[in-house]
C-alpha cells in the first residue's frame, strides 16, 4: 500500500512583486524580468500566497467561498492557475521533502 | 530634468562631453551649482575583465547593476560606477573607466547617464520610458514597446511626415499640475535627430500612449489598465527591476495609465504615419 502523498504548502516567491491595477494583478519577477497580467480570481490568489503560506487545497476552498464556485471547479481553476505561476517560477515550496524550503 | 557635474575630467573632455549633452552637462566655465547629481570621474586601475556577454539583456547591452552598502553598483563593459543617495538626499555618483578617451566617447557615458536618470526621474515622480517620442499636432505621442518593435521606423516615417521626434529610444515622462509632460533627453537609437530645433525646452504635453507592435496591417485596440502597467514596466529600464524601486515606478504607472490609456498598436511596415496616428486618435477618443 502506498504511502498518501503529503500536501506541501507554497507561498510567492520571494523574488516576486505584484500589485492590483483596477482589480486585476501585475506580478513582476525581479529575476526572470517577466511581468504577468492576471484576473480578479488570479489576484485573489496571489494575494493569498503573498500573505502566507498555503496548501493548494486550502486556496482551492477559498477561491471557491470568496467567488462562490463548487469545489471541484475551484480545485481545477487554482491547480490550472498554480501551474502557470510555477512555470513562470513565481511560487516556493515551503517545508519541502528535505525539511528546507524547495524551489518552485 | 536632470543636470550632471562631472568633475575631473581634462578640458578636452568636459568640451567633448559638453558638446554632447549641452542641456544636462554645466559647460565649461560653469560651476556645479544647481545640478542635481555630482559626479567624479576617475580611471579604473585595471580592466573590468568580463566577457561581452555578461552584459547581454533581451539581445541587448546592459550594464550589471546590484544594489550594495553603499548605493547602486554598476558594472559596464568599460566602466564601473557608484551611484547613492537618492529620495530626500540628492545623488552623488563615481564614474570610473577603463581609458581615459573613454570620458570622452559617448559610449561609457552615455550608459551611465541612461541608469543616472532612470534613478533620479524616479526619485521625482517621473519616468524614463523605452519609446518613440514624436511631436504631432502640439503634443508629444509616445510608442513604447520592445526592441524592433517598430520604435525607429516609425520614427522615420514621423520625420518624413514632418513631425518632431524627441527620440526613438527613451523618453521622460512627468507629472506637473496641468497634467502629464514629456521631455526630450539626450538618447536616440538608431534614428539620429537631424539637429532639429523645438521651441522652447523640447517639452511637450502628453498626448497619447501606444504599445507598439509589428503587425500584418494596422489594428489599435485600448488595453486594460493592467495589461498598460504591465506593458509600459517593461519598458521602464534599470529601475523595473529593482525591489527598492518597484512600488514607486508602479504607483508612477498606475497613475499615468488611468489619466492616459495605453492603446495597443499594431503597425505592418508599409502603414504611412498618417494613418498610424489617425488609428491611434480615433481609439484614444473612444476610450
Amino acid at each position: 500500500m502506498s504511502e498518501p502523498t503529503r500536501e506541501y504548502k507554497i507561498r510567492l516567491s520571494s523574488r516576486v512583486r505584484f500589485r492590483d491595477v483596477a482589480g486585476q494583478g501585475v506580478l513582476v519577477h525581479l529575476e526572470e524580468g517577466r511581468v504577468l497580467v492576471v484576473n480578479d480570481v488570479g489576484l485573489f490568489i496571489v494575494q493569498a500566497l503573498g500573505r502566507q503560506a498555503m496548501t493548494e487545497s486550502e486556496l482551492a476552498a477559498a477561491v471557491a467561498q470568496a467567488f462562490v464556485v463548487d469545489a471541484a471547479r475551484a480545485q481545477s481553476d487554482v491547480a490550472l492557475f498554480l501551474e502557470q505561476l510555477r512555470g513562470e517560477k513565481a511560487l516556493q515550496t515551503v517545508g519541502g521533502p528535505d525539511g528546507g524550503p524547495a524551489g518552485g | 530634468m536632470c543636470r550632471v557635474s562631472i568633475q575631473g575630467l581634462t578640458p578636452g573632455q568636459r568640451q567633448t562631453i559638453f558638446h554632447n549633452y549641452q542641456q544636462y552637462i554645466p559647460g565649461p566655465g560653469e560651476t556645479a551649482g544647481g545640478s542635481d547629481l555630482i559626479c567624479l570621474a576617475g580611471r579604473l586601475d585595471g580592466p573590468i575583465g568580463l566577457p561581452p556577454e555578461r552584459f547581454a539583456a533581451g539581445g541587448q547591452y546592459a550594464p550589471l547593476k546590484r544594489r550594495t552598502s553603499g548605493g547602486i553598483e554598476i558594472t559596464g563593459f568599460d566602466f564601473r560606477a557608484q551611484l547613492a543617495g537618492g529620495g530626500a538626499e540628492p545623488l552623488r555618483a563615481s564614474l570610473a573607466v577603463a581609458g581615459e578617451e573613454d570620458l570622452g566617447r559617448p559610449f561609457a557615458l552615455e550608459n551611465f547617464l541612461r541608469i543616472v536618470f532612470a534613478y533620479h526621474v524616479l526619485n521625482r515622480g517621473g519616468l524614463l520610458l523605452h519609446s518613440a517620442g514624436v511631436v504631432y499636432r502640439g503634443a508629444a505621442y509616445l510608442f513604447s514597446g520592445r526592441s524592433n518593435a517598430g520604435k525607429s521606423t516609425l520614427s522615420r516615417k514621423a520625420a518624413a511626415a514632418g513631425a518632431a521626434v524627441l527620440s526613438d529610444d527613451i523618453n521622460l515622462v512627468y507629472r506637473e499640475d496641468d497634467g502629464y509632460h514629456v521631455h526630450r533627453v539626450p538618447f536616440t537609437g538608431e534614428f539620429r535627430r537631424p539637429g532639429e530645433s523645438f521651441s522652447g525646452s523640447g517639452t511637450f504635453r502628453l498626448g497619447g500612449l501606444a504599445l507598439l507592435e509589428k503587425a500584418p496591417a494596422l489594428t489599435a485596440a485600448p488595453m486594460q489598465p493592467a495589461e498598460g502597467v504591465a506593458g509600459l514596466l517593461t519598458g521602464c529600464p534599470y529601475v523595473n527591476d529593482d525591489p527598492e524601486e518597484l512600488p514607486a515606478l508602479m504607483d508612477i504607472l498606475t497613475r499615468l495609465v488611468s489619466h492616459a490609456p495605453v492603446i495597443r498598436l499594431g503597425v505592418a511596415r508599409d502603414d504611412s504615419f498618417e494613418a498610424i496616428m489617425a488609428a491611434l486618435l480615433r481609439c484614444s477618443e473612444n476610450v
